[in-house]
């Protein structure tokens, strides 16, 4: 990736974007295309897919077999850089030592951020999930509808490009036609599950992944994504052109070489850099955002990872797309005496009402899987299947003890051997020598494992604020955490574990986990999902919420908030395909405020 | 966030279990002493060279001797012997893998070492004890009689701590064996090759789990 240095900084841009994840790179690429000049800062180091990654490694070929330790957490091979729970250097803390009370907080240091390992689960926020309270009088609404983000939906899916089907369950939307590309048929494993959670009335329908199973249709997306902006096109077309399919094999975590999957640096960026109007610079810790007389914001001062030396550069525009509770952090370490609370948080709401998913898991293990035939179904790298939640009319009509709903990740494969499976699988196979090997033969491919992702209702004692002591290796301070789950979790939690077990006793299976009753202990962590958002909500009424309904903050008309620090609620679905589309939604309102000189 | 791991989908809870399962045993004090040791070795940190193939020892200093590595391979080709094609554990680097294992810079590491290294020694006696031979001089028969003892899946009484380490040994030799190629392939993995179609399981696949696809 072609970047630049510290002494090649422009006097101005028209606009500086703060991280290089989903949110950044989703900003930068729009505004580049239509022409603004954009300087691009990440805390990171600079990350190059198509030569770093691990594809066909098998996990003899790495220290301890892959396995993952206190440097990385998800193995080996896993694509993160610099990143984990904790962050050397970079410390946060918990304001409780309350085990049910802790946020974990993951993070990434390089060029693409979470995008480089994330799952690639990529599902639309439903009608319903723009009105929360209005359909259930918990949390709040977003100052914007299904509607009004759809056609931004649209519009990321077929850039990014994104499997999956349309099946017209409730708030469950269908894409358009010419949106999503084919899915991929299930798994044994995934449609015996299917088969068998479908008489029990759990819906198993295909999952919707971000991930090539064909070429991009080079000829009519740009069209469609760009009309009118000829330049614009042939980039993407060409851009378009240097992404294969996925060819079903090698784990997406580990990141995509021949960019089937998406990832920030190999989907939005490229585009991007070509159109000339990018400047990319890593290793550029942001510290705050400045601030003139008039109260606009200035520009940014940002750190040098590697010398420590601080740095200004100047825009009209800021956005802030750091991941929700960085975004949240740079606000707040960013005061003045005209902003003596951090930047934009007259309602001094900055920092309140975190989420993140609620997820717990259940294991099982099917005679009927056992012994199969050995075939190939590594697939698209992911789950081909999942159920959304099914149970909203029931919910409405009060006849469960919990308000939001959950989706089941399903997980059933024939996987290529990890320590943890293998470890797993030798703890049920009985004695040793044949009969071992034996036993290790006829169960392999025979577990799956079910996770719930559920919806979290924001609350008021689940926030971060600035520790007011702490501070990280260049003197910034650092976030502390406060974290608690309501009883909406807990009980959902806990309807998770009975559904799971019921499904695998439907595959006629046994449970290889505890099935807990008791929700509390079922859910795990805050933030231990890693789908968190908040913290700097949008709302309509500048008095309580930070920004409107672009991530326009209320009280500094050029300050923008892209990632999911906006979120008003934390639907069930995984927030990175919004965070896309709220991320060009704003960024194309951006766009035109400039050309009205509103900013 | 999305697991990849059917069985230690949650690897936090398995982490906390090993470390409470450690805290737990009595620590013979020069056993300490050496996991202070490897621990104040240094990881790989967060940003290791994903490319590079990487041999036991490269990394941290390795711990076991002559004497014990025999031992780790006698007992790892007990429980994963050569059939057909595929050759016996130790053929694989699992003894290289398992001393690597326990000689890592990390508390999940660390907490097997004790079992493992403890477990080796009173194999040791325990062959001593019933045959006035060192274990890796056992003929087939009496090693399986002590692996019998051990093999079980209800410990004997005063065999607690030796069953909980063949268990965690087995793991470790399974771990080591299937993730090598051969490993895989006796397993039953077919893939990480390249397709140019994916087309779902094969008929005999479906019609074995009674399942009709659309
Ligand atoms: C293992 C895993 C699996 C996941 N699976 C899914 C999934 O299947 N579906 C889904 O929707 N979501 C998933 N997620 C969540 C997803 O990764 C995030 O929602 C998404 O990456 C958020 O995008 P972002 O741009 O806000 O933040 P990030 O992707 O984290 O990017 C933020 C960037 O900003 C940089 N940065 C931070 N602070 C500063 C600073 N002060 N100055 C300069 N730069 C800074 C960071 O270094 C980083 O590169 C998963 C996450 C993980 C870890
Ligand atoms: S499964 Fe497909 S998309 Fe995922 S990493 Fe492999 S080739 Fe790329």
């Amino acid at each position: 990736m072609p970047l630049i240095e510290t002494k090649s900084l422009q006097d101005e841009y028209d606009v500086i974007v703060v991280g290089s994840g989903a949110a950044g790179g989703q900003t930068a690429y729009t505004l580049t295309m239509d022409g603004a000049k954009v300087l691009m800062l990440e805390a990171g180091r600079n990350y190059v897919a198509e030569t770093e990654t691990p594809m066909f490694q098998t996990h003899d070929q790495a220290p301890l077999r892959g396995n993952s330790t206190a440097d990385k957490e998800f193995g080996f091979y896993d694509a993160t850089v610099d990143g984990g729970w904790q962050v050397p250097d970079e410390p946060y803390t918990n304001a409780s030592d309350q085990k049910d009370r802790q946020f974990w907080w993951w993070r990434a240091r390089m060029l693409g951020g979470r995008t480089n390992h994330w799952g690639r689960i990529s599902l639309r926020n439903g009608p319903y999930d723009f009105k929360p309270r209005s359909r259930d009088g918990l949390g709040f609404d977003w100052p914007m509808t299904y509607e009004d983000l759809a056609p931004y939906y649209d519009k990321v899916e077929m850039l990014i490009g994104v499997y999956g089907e349309n099946d017209g369950l409730e708030n469950t939307p269908n894409s358009p036609d010419g949106c999503l590309m084919p899915a991929p048929k299930p798994r044994a494993g995934e449609a015996l599950l299917q088969q068998r959670a479908r008489q029990l009335g759990v819906p198993v329908v295909a999952m919707h992944r971000a991930v090539l199973t064909e070429r991009l249709d080079h000829k009519r997306i740009p069209k469609l994504l760009h009309p009118g902006n000829a330049r614009a096109q042939s980039i993407l077309a060409a851009e378009m052109q240097r992404r294969a399919a996925c060819f079903w094999a090698t784990e997406c975590g580990r990141g995509c070489s021949i960019r089937a999957n998406y990832q920030s640096p190999t989907v939005h960026l490229p585009p991007a850099l070509a159109t000339g109007n990018l400047d990319v610079l890593t290793n550029a810790m942001v510290r705050e955002v400045t601030t003139n007389k008039e109260g606009r914001a200035s520009g940014v001062l940002f750190i040098d990872r590697l010398t420590g030396v601080e740095h200004r550069a100047k825009a009209r525009v800021i956005v802030l797309a750091a991941s929700a509770c960085e975004t949240v952090r740079i606000l707040l370490n960013s005061k003045s005496k005209q902003f003596p609370d951090g930047l934009a948080n007259s309602s001094g709401n900055v920092g309140k009402y975190l989420m993140d998913t609620v997820g717990t898991g259940v294991a099982g293990q099917i005679p009927l899987l056992e012994g199969l035939p050995p075939h190939n179904d590594d697939g698209a790298g992911g789950s081909h299947v999942y159920s959304p939640w099914w149970l909203y009319q029931q919910q409405h009509a009060g006849k469960l003890d919990f308000a939001r709903g959950y989706h089941i990740e399903i997980n059933a494969q024939r996987p290529m051997p990890s320590v943890g499976y293998a470890a797993g699988l030798a703890q049920h196979a009985q004695g040793y020598g044949r009969k071992f090997k034996e036993e290790m033969r006829r169960y392999y491919g025979s577990t799956i494992s079910m996770s719930g992702r559920g919806e979290m209702i924001p609350n008021e004692d689940s926030y971060c604020e600035i520790d007011p002591t702490k501070k990280d290796k260049w003197g910034i301070p650092v976030l502390r955490f406060h974290w608690k789950w309501s009883e909406h979790e807990t009980r959902q939690a806990a309807h998770m574990q009975q559904t799971f077990a019921n499904i695998i006793e439907a595959m006629g299976g046994r449970v290889l986990t505890k099935i807990e009753t008791d929700g509390a202990k079922a859910i795990r962590p805050g933030g231990f999902i890693i789908h968190e958002v908040g913290g700097a909500l949008m709302g309509a009424d500048p008095k309580s919420s930070v920004t409107n309904q672009w991530g326009q903050t209320w009280d500094v008309k050029n300050l923008f908030l892209t990632d999911g620090a906006v979120f008003p609620s934390n639907a069930d679905k995984n927030p990175t395909l919004t965070i896309m589309a709220h991320a060009w939604r704003a960024s194309d309102y951006m766009l035109a405020a400039m050309k009205r000189s509103e900013i | 966030m999305t697991s990849n791991n059917p069985i230690q989908f949650d690897r936090r809870t398995a982490l906390k279990w090993v470390l409470a399962a450690a805290a737990a045993l009595q620590m013979p004090e020069s056993i300490a002493d050496e996991i202070a040791k490897t621990v104040a070795a240094k990881g790989y940190g967060k940003d290791p060279d994903l490319l590079k193939a990487y041999t036991p020892g490269q990394l941290w200093p390795l711990t076991l001797g002559a004497a014990q590595r025999r031992t780790v391979a006698t007992l790892s080709d007990t429980i994963l012997p050569a059939e057909g094609e595929f050759p016996a554990a130790s053929k694989l680097g699992v003894v290289e893998f398992i001393d690597e294992w326990i000689s890592a810079p990390y508390p999940q590491m660390s907490a097997d070492r004790e079992q493992i290294l403890e477990g080796l020694t009173s194999l040791e006696e325990e062959a001593q004890r019933r045959f006035k031979k060192p274990f890796t001089d056992l003929t087939a028969r009496q090693i399986a009689s002590i692996c019998d003892d051990l093999a079980s899946v209800q410990a004997k009484q005063g065999f607690e701590r030796p069953t909980a380490f063949f268990q965690r040994f087995k793991q470790l030799v399974a771990a080591g064996y299937y993730t090598t190629p051969q490993g895989m392939k006796d397993i039953g993995y077919v893939g990480n090759v390249p397709l140019a179609k994916y087309e779902g399981p094969p008929k005999e696949v479906l019609e074995r789990i009674g399942v009709k696809m659309v």
